[in-house]
């Protein structure tokens, strides 16, 4: 593979970004503090019979719990009850949850165990659905056309479902490659192994799309 | 570190956009992966904007049901009621049967019977545990199997098992594992060449695999492992010893008599990718 001259750096990892403001990393840091401590709260408080706590951690966790589980299953309504069941299981457990542990992690396990669950009873899974609207139009949406994005959801929803699910539990919701694993019930390692492959799959199938759209 | 090798690092890297320090050398320099990183940066923040159809209804149902303190359990069926409100009192089939058998002032034939019928019972209740136990245990291994996903047929696998070389049913599913699968399935295929007079063609279709199987699976795949120093070596020593070995095998190969001169480039070749791999194998661990 050739190298070239240096031109441009992303921001993200430039050696000489411009350092970012204490006062805003400050502010960053505690905003990340304060939802922690909020959700320790709510924790706490549905663990002591507080269903209007609980009600808000449903608020807080069903976007990324229900597209993960869409993405899983293919199918709106299967997506949806897995979803509810998920939670309405959590509620049921909520004693055994440990407090200081990762919550989310521990809901997504809840929510693969009934994933799997649902699979060994279930019919062959559906097609990826094409007309779907997206999300919303932020500035990745612009940069990847639509044909892009439908292309990836494609080559996402083709990989083997263990793949999958490691893959978007780090790109969607940002675990660990050791909480990916607790989740799925694997090690670190194959946690980290199938994050690789499911990355190195998608980049194979998308780049010549990206090449295609480059300005 | 060249492009491939950085590549690879930032795949299996848990945040690419937080590249080691070598990492962030060599993308300060070369271009091409500045640009290749920024495509997978791209592709990994598009996943959040993948399409997937609403579920507000679903999430407004379940916060209320949340809310009106629902039970979690399944609802179970009410009792129907009867005409006068209360629900309907019958008799279940067991009280009636318990009562037919458990009766003290029956005649010595019915007792008789009661007591073959209880038989019966038992008899059928033992047969059916068993073979609900039997079942189970047959099924619950075939469901296992199902319940996890095909993955695609990996052509190399099943080239492998044409060949007759012995493989596990499932494709491993972590690097350590597969790396010692691949590398035992390189020594079948070594063995086999070895092992007993075999034709010309079939020698070099199986020097051919073995070199595939050692380049594209096992040095590869350890390329990839995330293992502590120590786990490593204890992982790779062994395998890397092994291909040394391999590389005089297939060496001594070449001096057979009558062997044609195809098949000895074949084997020249093996002999190679035993060594390169040896080679790279203990560079990952030295």
């Amino acid at each position: 593979m050739a190298c070239a001259a240096s031109v441009r750096y992303p921001e993200r990892w430039e050696r000489t970004s411009p350092p970012v403001e204490v006062g805003e990393r400050l502010d960053q840091r505690n905003e990340a503090n304060q939802l922690h401590d909020e959700e320790h709260l709510l924790i706490r408080g549905a663990q002591e019979g507080d269903r209007q706590a609980f009600a808000r951690l449903v608020e807080r966790y069903w976007d990324g719990l229900y597209r993960w589980l869409y993405h899983l299953a293919h199918d709106r309504h299967t997506a949806e009850d897995l979803a509810q069941e998920a939670f309405l299981k959590a509620l049921n457990g909520l004693h055994t949850f440990r407090p200081g542990t990762n919550f989310r992690a521990w809901l997504f396990r809840i929510a693969h165990n009934t994933f799997a669950n649902h699979r060994r009873a279930a019919r062959p899974r559906q097609p990826y659905p094409e007309d779907l609207a997206s999300r919303d139009e932020g500035p990745v949406e612009q940069a990847l056309s639509r044909e892009a994005l439908q292309l990836l959801g494609k080559a996402v929803a083709r990989l083997p479902a263990e793949f999958r699910a490691a893959f978007l539990l780090r790109a969607e919701e940002g675990l660990s490659f050791r909480d990916i694993g607790e989740v799925l019930g694997v090690t670190e390692e194959t946690a980290r192994w199938r994050v690789f492959k499911a990355r190195q799959k998608l980049m194979s199938v998308l780049a010549p799309q990206l090449d295609r759209e480059k300005p | 570190m060249n492009c491939e090798a950085l590549q690879r690092q930032l795949l299996r890297w848990e945040s690419p956009d937080r590249p080691s320090a070598d990492g962030s050398a060599h993308l300060a320099d070369c271009a091409p992966c500045r640009e290749w990183l920024q495509r997978l940066l791209q592709m990994e923040s598009a996943v959040a904007h993948m399409p997937i159809p609403p579920a507000d209804t679903a999430r407004s149902a379940l916060v209320r049901r949340v809310l009106a303190g629902d039970s979690p359990q399944r609802p179970q069926s009410a009792p129907v009621p009867a005409a006068n409100g209360q629900p309907a009192r019958r008799p279940s089939f067991a009280l009636v049967l318990g009562s037919w058998i458990m009766d003290p002032h029956a005649s010595r034939r019915r007792r008789v019977a009661a007591g073959l019928v209880a038989g019966v019972a038992a008899a059928l209740l033992l047969f059916v545990t068993s073979w609900l136990v039997w079942y189970a245990g047959h099924t619950s291994a075939q469901v296992a199997v199902n319940a996890t996903e095909r993955v695609p047929v990996n052509p190399l696998l099943a080239e492998l098992r044409r060949k007759g070389v012995r493989l596990p049913e499932t494709e491993p599913k972590s690097p350590t594992e597969r790396v010692k699968v691949m590398a035992a399935a390189a020594e079948q295929l070594r063995d086999r060449a070895a092992g007993r007079a075999i034709g010309d063609e079939e020698l070099i279709a199986l020097a051919q695999l073995y070199g595939r199987v050692v380049d594209e699976e096992v040095v590869k795949t350890a390329e990839d492992l995330s293992l502590s120093p120590e786990e490593r070596r204890e992982v790779l020593e062994p395998i890397a010893r092994g291909l040394h070995q391999a590389e005089s095998e297939w060496k001594r190969l070449t001096q057979q008599n009558g062997i044609s001169e195809k098949a000895v480039a074949a084997l020249n070749k093996a002999a190679l990718a035993a060594n390169n791999g040896n080679k790279r194998l203990e560079a990952l661990f030295s």
